[in-house]
């Protein structure tokens, strides 16, 4: 493994891309070293179950080994955690099916589930890019504060105590604040024509 | 639509505003209604002063902050200067299983005391130093100088030699502050596990007591004296 852990230091990102670029294993290394943990919190959150969210996180490096090159990720944890959260919901479907596990995930779809109808997915991919977009924009007018606990929420898949003890304040309140975010989030989707 | 397919479709939220939630720093609140802080706050005068003995005894100057304690989040390269009774952000969480780092790191200062050394101490789990890649035990109590990052975790060694995980929910670790021989301040950290199942812990700074020199001269602290007052730090705060 070639300079890194200098004193304990994680590499940078731009140095861990620049290992996967080179097709260095020592990549593999240093994502587990600085990222593990982030990525087995969010396995962890949605599946429930340590066995399971271990295997999505030794998953995770295997696909970004093989993601990068040629994509070259922006912000790189978020690169491992989208990977992490979809191999984890995919794993979470499977054990459903199979009545095992939890986590966090049931109860986070069903309060999603108040903003949708649940009816069959009729949009096509042009127009779910545009609702991505449209959410991104109403969590521009939030401030601070609520988009956290929204992404901590809906994309973390964070548990309401969770949630509570990173911001100071009470599970009911977090609760509360999800609701009227979730409300809010719908009227704006229909105000702009999106069919939910 | 179905509540899986929006699930799915959030994680394609842009990722500076993901990144930006567990980088962030929280600010905690309090959000207590003002008169049921103020009766929290006379409740605790009325039992403090009815049942706990005094924390110094006459005639020692006590001051708080000495000490700082500074702990790193568990997924990013965020840090927080704990405060006393306040619990970390769950972004401070560890875990054996989860964490990247070989325990709970907490960094020791003594700002404007560059020559102060720690004596350290744990009631529970095992501390470790890491340095240059390498888990070091250290066996309590040790020495470690200013700025010191030292590390708890809850894997044990057995008296027979074999690792072990710790089965108490709470730990201490405490930190006598010296300097030229003086004992001039001392903390109590809490360790206590937050998750049995993942054994997930988080840190608590209790107390942080500095003993500032009075007229130019070091106060006379005792040995026995810290000991009983972190007692009695660990007694009001419970756990085991």
């Amino acid at each position: 493994m070639k300079d890194r852990e200098k004193g304990g230091i994680p590499l940078e990102d731009s140095e861990i891309i620049r290992l996967y670029w080179e097709r260095d294993e020592a990549a593999i290394a240093a994502t587990s070293e600085k990222y593990g943990g982030y990525c087995a919190a969010i396995a962890a959150s949605i599946l429930g179950n340590r066995e399971d969210a271990e295997e999505c996180v030794s998953d995770t490096y295997l696909r970004a080994w093989n993601a990068i090159p040629p994509h070259r990720p922006a912000v790189l944890p978020v690169f491992l955690g989208k990977i992490t959260r979809n191999l984890s919901f995919n794993r979470y479907r499977r054990n459903r099916a199979e009545k095992r596990g939890g986590g966090e995930t049931a109860a986070v779809l069903e309060e999603l589930s108040q903003i949708v109808s649940g009816g069959p997915d009729a949009e096509q991919a042009l127009q779910y890019k545009e609702l991505v977009a449209a959410i991104d924009a109403f969590l521009d007018t939030l401030p601070p504060e609520k988009q956290g606990i929204f992404l901590c929420r809906y994309w973390y898949t964070d548990s309401i105590a969770a949630i509570a003890g990173r911001y100071g304040m009470g599970e009911g309140a977090v609760s509360m604040a999800l609701s009227r975010l979730r409300r809010r989030l719908r009227d704006y989707l229909l105000e702009r024509g999106f069919v939910l | 639509m179905t509540s899986e397919r929006l699930y799915e479709l959030l994680g394609d939220l842009r990722e500076e505003r993901v990144q930006s939630v567990r980088q962030a720093e929280v600010p905690r609140r309090r959000r207590r209604r003002w008169w049921a802080a103020a009766a929290a706050c006379l409740c605790a005068a009325v039992l403090l002063a009815l049942l706990a003995p005094p924390l110094s005894p006459a005639g020692v100057t006590t001051a708080s902050g000495l000490l700082t304690v500074t702990a790193y989040a568990s997924t990013s390269e965020e840090t927080v200067v704990m405060e006393e009774g306040i619990d970390l952000p769950a972004d401070y969480r560890w875990s054996l299983a989860m964490s990247s780092r070989p325990g709970v790191p907490l960094e020791l200062t003594a700002p404007g005391h560059p020559d102060a050394a720690f004596e350290i101490a744990a009631d529970g789990g095992a501390l470790l130093l890491w340095e240059e890649g390498r888990i070091l035990p250290q066996t309590p109590p040790f020495t470690a100088a200013n700025g010191t990052t030292i590390y708890w975790t809850s894997l044990i060694e057995t008296e027979e030699g074999t690792p072990a995980a710790y089965s108490g929910s709470t730990a201490h670790i405490q930190v006598v502050v010296r300097e030229e021989g003086h004992i001039i301040g001392y903390a109590v950290i809490q360790i206590y596990r937050e998750d049995a199942e993942w054994a997930v812990y988080r840190a608590r700074l209790l107390r942080s007591v500095f003993f500032p020199k009075v007229d130019g001269a070091y106060q006379d602290i005792s040995a026995s004296y810290v000991a009983g007052a972190i007692q009695e730090v660990k007694a009001q705060a419970g756990g085991e």
